[in-house]
């Protein structure tokens, strides 16, 4: 009887283990899945995250590849195209070397008479230290005559490429030399300042490119500022064209050289608060200005070209501008990525915003082949106003 | 007394063991990853890419805000997306979403980085009328809508013999309003979770029909209604046609019927047409092919460890014996694959057309606690004969291609029919 009794209690409880034991184990994914979902700030991507990693058929791509994936889905309901998420700096670094490297002679490539493509050399760069001078014009390269109709920066492409190759310049200098360089590629460094003077009735105009704001910046545009002063210019062409804006602190310094300070140049408008920015340092230019611009000019730029021409400092000669006034500040995060957040706009010194707008120059000038045609208008704008 | 203190020690000693297997059996199912659930196949659905942004130029450079340190633990890291969340809320300039469209669209941020457009998510107001659809019936007016560019409801089609034709309802009807809820600029399936209801309830909609210079009201009262999956019929020299138009819950009892009805008039032949039959649920497919086929193998499910379910059909079915042609097409897929697939393994009858879709996969369904779904790919299927539906598709005996629409806009001749009536009268 005893025995029965043990026997049946065996019988009847070690099933019942194992039920317990398979039902727990049944359970567990979805305890899981709903634990691990309420833990998640946004519960129902919780359930979805840990259903993918219970039952997705292929192998899933790394935990964090598919975490910045859902970051950036969420900024996406943001309807904010400069709110995003950049992948970790090796990631890209990586993807740039994986990429190919370029090299480049460092020379800046720009419209003189029609159909004449003039030269400048970066200060020290291939083309300098192979003899390059400015103001050399371009006649062939790798011995492919230069046509009229070429494009500008399909034959800067032509310049580029393979680091340690070598490029056969045929130049044209004043009054009557063809001279021949044959340069090595190499990595170089764009300056974000160049320039040049322009020889017109009056006496010479200077002409300063100012390819994006960064810190170098505003001390590269002092000096060439000096050495345009020095040779006696009084007019200036600021070309701003394809610049698509960078760091605030320059734009306040660079501002600053051509405005007195003091000068408001934009405001700023945060969920707290309307700031009114001033320039930053000291005036150091106050004849007539031209700014050039075009469709790549964006963000602090065009902020730029607005404060100087809302203060009367300048005339707005080219294509309209981009159109984008918003600021991001930028969060480095633990995973090594980096979030951009819209956290301010901009307008204005007279309170404009120009998202989606854009500045419409004083003197609209699409672009023409073969030619500069901003250029020549700028130059036309600013002679009468020579001494 | 004694005794029972005896018993209660040893009942108290039994629900320790029960609850110390159950805790382990969830131990053991968390460390494995747990035990998986029986799969289906819903049809395909719209992938849904997301490309990140060019990155902009930066303006203004603050130093970071402190971030807390990683949480560890194996599947419950959001570190990420709570830092950015709350980044968000402490700086950004504009209006931050709900949470509820914030999480939606960390799902599909996730799901994008997949290589696999049918691991797909599905919005909680779509979801339940997808649900709805899947079964095979549905309560509301009985009209077929879409959703113009310009936001309004249109009535393409009417039911016939359901209540929105009774009521007056007209195709080309602009439908503004239900009762006092403005439909007008809504996503579709938002809108149409206004038109239905329960059964017997009255929608009150409001109408703009062209020729009209004001909107008037007709108002409809609902009722269950079935999703017409089946279309067939005699044609000449006595071959039947029968066309399955998805596989809903309900496609195998309609193909069945359907097919009892046309073998009564004693056709010597069956054309079976599962062109643009985006597929549906698993098991009705494998029922399906049991009609046609004797016993033996239909199909089999494989998941990436190599696990895998095989499918077969049983003697017995109505479609056994009469001579067969499977229509396909690029739109035939999933399930429409697996029933085709079968027929030509097993050697039942020849496919017609042009190759199918190739959509092998099998997905698992899951609710999310919002009531919207993710479907997971859990596995791939496979022919009796192995051939791999993924990507592949199924290559038809004969090619045959639909000319190009006329241009008076005449629907072109079918000649995919055409030639399958040829080969069932000729014998090649």
């Amino acid at each position: 009887m005893n025995r029965f009794v043990k026997l049946l209690t065996v019988l009847i409880v070690l099933p019942i283990i194992l039920a317990a034991f398979w039902a727990g184990f049944f359970i567990s994914p979805y305890l899981n899945s709903f634990l691990s979902g309420a833990m998640a700030p946004l519960p129902p991507f919780g359930d979805a995250w840990v259903l993918l990693e219970w039952q997705y058929y292929d192998e899933l791509p790394p935990a964090e590849v598919r975490m910045r994936g859902a970051v950036r889905g969420m900024l996406e309901t943001l309807d904010d195209p400069y709110t995003v998420l950049l992948d970790p700096q090796p990631a890209q670094q990586e993807q740039y070397r994986l990429s190919g490297r370029y090299g480049d002679i460092g020379l800046e490539l720009w419209w003189a008479e029609e159909g004449a493509v003039g030269l400048s050399p970066y200060p020290a760069g291939p083309a300098e230290l192979a003899g390059i001078a400015e103001g050399d014009r371009l006649l062939s390269i790798d011995g492919e005559a230069v046509g009229d109709a070429a494009r500008l920066d399909a034959l800067a492409g032509q310049l580029r490429g393979e680091i340690d190759t070598p490029v056969t310049l045929t130049v044209h200098r004043e009054p009557d030399q063809t001279l021949t360089f044959t340069i090595t590629r190499a990595e170089v460094l764009r300056p974000s300042v160049q320039s040049r003077h322009i020889p017109a009735a009056g006496g010479d105009i200077g002409y300063m490119r100012v390819t994006n704001f960064t810190e170098r910046t505003v001390e590269e545009a002092t000096e060439h500022l000096a050495r345009l002063k020095r040779h006696g210019v009084q007019t200036l062409i600021l070309d701003v064209r394809d610049n698509g804006g960078g760091l605030v602190e320059p734009l306040r310094r660079m501002a600053g050289l051509f405005l007195p300070s003091g000068t408001t140049i934009y405001y700023e408008i945060d969920r707290h608060r309307e700031l009114g920015v001033q320039v930053l340092g000291q005036q150091k230019f106050a004849g007539p200005m031209v700014i050039l611009v075009n469709r790549g000019t964006a963000s602090a730029t065009e902020i730029f070209a607005a404060a100087l021409r809302e203060n009367d400092r300048a005339t707005i000669i080219g294509e309209p501008t981009f159109g984008k006034s918003s600021i991001q500040e930028l969060y480095p995060l633990n995973d090594g990525s980096t979030l951009y957040i819209t956290t301010a706009v901009w307008l204005t010194p007279e309170q404009h915003r120009l998202d989606g707008v854009g500045l419409t120059p004083d003197v609209s000038i699409s672009p023409q082949v073969g030619q500069d045609a901003a250029l020549q208008a700028a130059l036309a704008h600013l002679e009468p106003l020579l001494p | 007394m004694k005794k029972t203190l005896i018993i209660v020690s040893i009942l108290i000693v039994i629900a320790l063991f029960i609850s110390g297997a159950f805790l382990g059996g969830l131990l053991v199912g968390h460390i494995t990853g747990g035990a998986r659930g029986r799969a289906v196949t819903p049809e395909p659905s719209v992938p849904i890419v997301i490309e990140p942004g060019d990155p902009p130029a930066t303006e203004g450079v603050l130093p970071p805000i402190e971030t807390t340190p990683p949480i560890t633990g194996d599947n419950f890291d959001y570190e990420l997306l709570e830092d950015v969340l709350a980044l968000l809320e402490r700086q950004y300039y504009g209006e931050i979403p709900d949470s509820e469209t914030l999480a939606h669209g960390a799902i599909r941020g996730m799901l994008a980085t997949l290589d696999d457009p049918y691991t797909s998510f599905i919005e909680p107001e779509i979801a339940e009328i997808m649900k709805e659809d899947a079964s095979g019936e549905f309560e509301g007016i009985g009209a077929m809508v879409t959703m113009r560019d310009d936001g309004h409801l249109e009535v393409v089609s009417l039911l016939p013999g359901q209540p929105a034709e009774g009521a007056g309802v007209m195709p080309g009807d602009l439908i503004l309003a239900v009762g006092e809820q403005s439909i007008v600029g809504m996503g579709l399936y938002e809108a149409i979770s206004y038109v239905r209801g329960p059964a017997g309830t009255d929608a009150v909609l409001e109408i703009a029909r062209s020729g009209r210079s004001d909107t008037f009201i007709i108002t409809v009262t609902r009722a269950r209604i079935e999703i017409a999956v089946v279309e067939y019929e005699i044609l000449d020299d006595d071959i039947a046609y029968l066309r399955l138009l998805e596989f809903d819950a309900r496609a195998s009892q309609r193909v069945e019927d359907a097919l009892e009805e046309l073998l009564a008039q004693e056709p010597r032949a069956l054309i079976f047409d599962l062109r643009d039959n985006p597929g549906g649920w698993l098991d009705q497919a494998i029922k399906v092919a049991d009609i046609f086929l004797e016993e033996g193998l239909v199909a089999i499910e494989r998941d990436s460890s190599g696990r895998e379910s095989r499918f077969y059909s049983y003697d017995g079915g109505v479609g056994e014996d009469i001579p067969l042609v499977v229509l396909v097409n690029g739109g035939s897929a999933s399930a429409s694959e697996i029933v085709a697939g079968a027929i030509q393994d097993r050697g039942r009858g020849i496919l017609i057309g042009r190759t199918t879709l190739g959509k092998g996969s099998v997905q698992r369904p899951n609710s999310l606690r919002d009531g919207s779904e993710l479907r997971v790919t859990i596995a791939r299927w496979y022919t009796p004969n192995e051939q791999v539906l993924h990507d592949n598709g199924l290559a038809p005996n004969i090619d045959v291609e639909i000319p190009a629409p006329l241009e008076d806009g005449e629907r072109p001749e079918d000649t995919q029919l055409q030639r399958a009536i040829e080969y069932l009268l000729e014998g090649q």
